[in-house]
């Protein structure tokens, strides 16, 4: 048995077998096998030794007869690599003694010799150099075809395993097959978190090295509650958390039963409103479910990140789901739609949205930035947004507006496709409010400037945060500098509501800081009396709204306030809960 | 230069036609004269002493022909390497 510690990003505890994802593109990862499997191992690694071969033979056939036989010449060094006798032993001996997969394996051996050449003070072994890189790459791909489709294959739920999982990657994930998700790397804000708790799959990112721990199918328990790891736990540790998941169960159908009151109600009679974020459509069933009192950030980006098979998605493809999402929705409850959050680590992939590679993307052209340049994406999904809103009431929301200039600009081309369905006469909401998103110190700064020209805010935690500690949150060196309770982040919050609420604008938070349970009275404290949540969070949050009086949570945002450093406020928030908790829920002695 | 690219193809390919082990080492380190990567990794600079290491069947055809190619400077004088003499030490 063996524990690991790292982010829990989406709550609920996972009990599992592991498949472990083969990432191609990412760096292969140090995975071992079982000794059992290592005759197995083998044939694979001749399998693709074989195909590989011919691979390449054919490449060099077709390269002589098509550009000429100094070109397929290029290819026989290849195949001399290929069949070289030492790298061979080097790789069998390596899963052999070792235990470590063939793709792994394989990845060292070549980069070995590819090093030792690159290594040799002349030019013309750096080029073999690269020739064996080549065939590394074709060897490689010849081994993880055949691991994908295994997991492709496997009908069984699992835990997914990966160093990384890519936010396109993470968006194709399947929540029927996929049990729990554990990474190496990533942090709270990642987009793997993102979509994982919108899935309702218990995940921990940030893990560190652990995949050298891990095989196929050896037993683990994911706590995504606590940020826990187990591998190859023990009956009675597999028996406790079996208690656990029943216990969950319960406390769900619990809260369940008051979800059908839509507003929750503070103890001293304060209405708070606690809406959902979600990505994709089906999420906005269970939003009404759940008792959410809207969909406080419906993310778009995702319809440019999923299957798009390189082409950016059409006025079609974007109305149908935002009708989805407004007729479920309908006129009682807003649906906030925000326009789409592209750039940074979300690019859609293919040649429609090509652009030279940015050294600082986070800084770089993103968001709103993004929307101006490209107004004929812009203006698609606006059209897409005015046709769908007669079908339930929806506002739509710019992302990091940083300046007034780019509000307006904004705000101009929402009219002026507006005037576009005048003039056809074609159905739509008249009064669409529009709303910034507040994720900038630049923002919260000028916000009075903003308030005078704005409908509503909403204030996202985590880019807030990310840009006002200067820390990239998915960086495991900086990423403990990435806290939702920074109390510098506090600040800027109470700010915020203070500035919004002189001026009359609805403010909301929307931020993955309102999904962690401890700092809900916090925030209703610095006077927030909407939150945007996670669905799978909005229960727990309506609860726990319940329990305070507005009274007791402005002591707490107070005492907040004064703190020095993150960890002390965290805990303090921490402690807050737990006591009222054990006040409430007298039975709830393991409190976490 | 030594062992050059080319050179050490050719070694390689020369190796390859014998079941015996041919191995090259320079100093303490040793190569598969049949893996042209161990090869290329052995770079040696003109006049680095070389010892060859034939053992098998076969093993008197191919000292002969290796002998021979280090001797031909591997047709090619651009890539020869004068001082390096092969020298063979067959083990039986």
């Amino acid at each position: 048995m063996k524990y690991y510690h790292g982010i829990p990003v989406s709550p609920g505890v996972a009990i599992g077998l592991v498949t472990v994802l083969a990432n191609n593109r990412v760096s292969v990862r140090r995975r071992m096998i079982e000794p059992s499997q290592v005759p197995s191992e083998l044939q694979r690694l001749d399998d693709a030794f074989e195909r590989a071969q011919s691979s390449i033979v054919k490449s060099r056939d077709e390269a002589s007869e098509q550009i000429g036989e100094q070109y397929g010449r290029i290819f026989d060094a290849h195949l001399m690599f290929l069949q070289d006798p030492s790298l061979r032993r080097m790789i069998e001996n390596a899963i052999t003694n070792e235990h470590v997969s063939a793709e792994y394996a394989a990845a060292t051996a070549f980069d070995y010799y590819a090093q030792r050449l690159r290594s040799l003070p002349d030019a013309t072994y750096a080029e073999r150099a690269s020739d064996v890189a080549d065939v590394k790459d074709c060897l490689l791909s010849e081994l993880t075809l055949v691991a994908r489709d295994e997991v492709a294959e496997s009908e069984n739920r699992s835990i997914l395993a990966a160093s990384f999982l890519a936010p396109s990657e993470a968006s194709k994930l399947d929540a029927e097959k996929t049990l729990a998700i554990i990474t190496e790397n990533g942090g709270r804000g990642s987009h793997t978190a993102i979509v994982a708790s919108a899935l309702g799959i218990p995940t921990v990112v940030g893990l560190g090295p652990f995949l050298s721990d891990v095989y196929d199918n050896c037993l683990a328990i994911v706590d995504g509650d606590k940020g826990q790891l187990i591998l190859d736990p023990t009956l009675e540790v597999v028996e406790e958390y079996q208690r656990k998941l029943d216990a969950l169960k319960e406390d769900r159908r619990r809260r369940l039963q008051m979800s059908r009151k839509l507003y929750a109600t503070t103890t001293d009679g304060v209405d708070v409103a606690v809406e959902a974020n979600i990505e994709f459509p089906y999420e906005a069933k269970k939003c009404v479910e759940y008792g959410a009192v809207g969909i406080g950030l419906y993310r778009t980006e995702f319809l440019y990140l999923t299957d798009t098979n390189g082409v950016l998605p059409d006025e079609e493809t974007h109305f149908k789901a935002y009708r989805e999402v407004l007729s479920t929705m309908g006129h009682d409850r807003l649906t906030v739609i925000r326009t789409f959050d592209l750039g940074a680590d979300k690019i859609p992939e293919g040649r429609s949205f090509a652009r030279e590679k940015e050294p600082n993307p986070f800084m770089g052209l993103r968001s709103v930035r993004l929307s101006l340049r490209r107004t004929d994406m812009f203006r698609e999904q606006l059209r897409a947004i005015l046709r769908a809103s007669v079908y339930g009431k929806c506002a739509v929301m710019f992302p990091l507006v940083t300046t007034i200039r780019e509000w307006r600009q904004a705000k101009m081309i929402f009219h002026d496709v507006c005037e576009e369905f005048v003039e056809k006469n074609a159905p739509f909401d008249s009064n669409i409010p529009l709303g910034i998103m507040v994720e900038t110190p630049a923002a919260v700064v000028m916000l009075d400037q903003f308030a005078r020209e704005v409908d509503f805010f909403s204030i996202g935690t985590n880019d807030l945060l990310q840009y006002t500690q200067a820390v990239d949150r998915s960086n495991k060196e900086v990423n403990s500098l990435y806290a939702q309770e920074s109390p510098a982040l506090l600040r800027l919050i109470r700010r915020t509501i203070e500035v919004a609420n002189t001026y009359g604008r609805p403010t909301a938070v929307c931020g993955q800081m309102a999904s962690v349970p401890a700092n809900v009275p916090l925030l209703l404290g610095l006077g927030l009396r909407a939150l945007s949540v996670s669905p799978e969070s909005i229960l727990e949050t309506k609860e726990i709204c319940e329990w305070f009086s507005i009274q007791e949570c402005e002591t707490i945002a107070r005492q907040a306030l004064m703190m020095e450093t993150a960890d002390d406020v965290r805990a303090y928030l921490r402690e807050s809960l737990n006591r009222k908790r054990s006040e409430v829920v007298p039975s709830s002695s393991d409190a976490t | 230069m030594g062992l050059h690219v080319r050179a050490a193809t050719l070694l390689c390919k020369a190796a390859m036609k014998y079941q015996s082990t041919v191995t090259i080492a320079k100093g303490s380190a040793v190569a598969d004269c049949k893996s042209c990567l161990d090869l290329l990794s052995l770079m040696s600079p003109q006049g680095t002493k070389l010892a060859l290491t034939v053992d098998g069947v076969d093993e008197s055809e191919a000292t002969k022909e290796i002998v021979n190619l280090f001797n031909m400077k591997f047709y090619e004088d651009e890539f020869a390497s004068a001082e390096s003499i092969a020298t063979s030490k067959s083990k039986v």
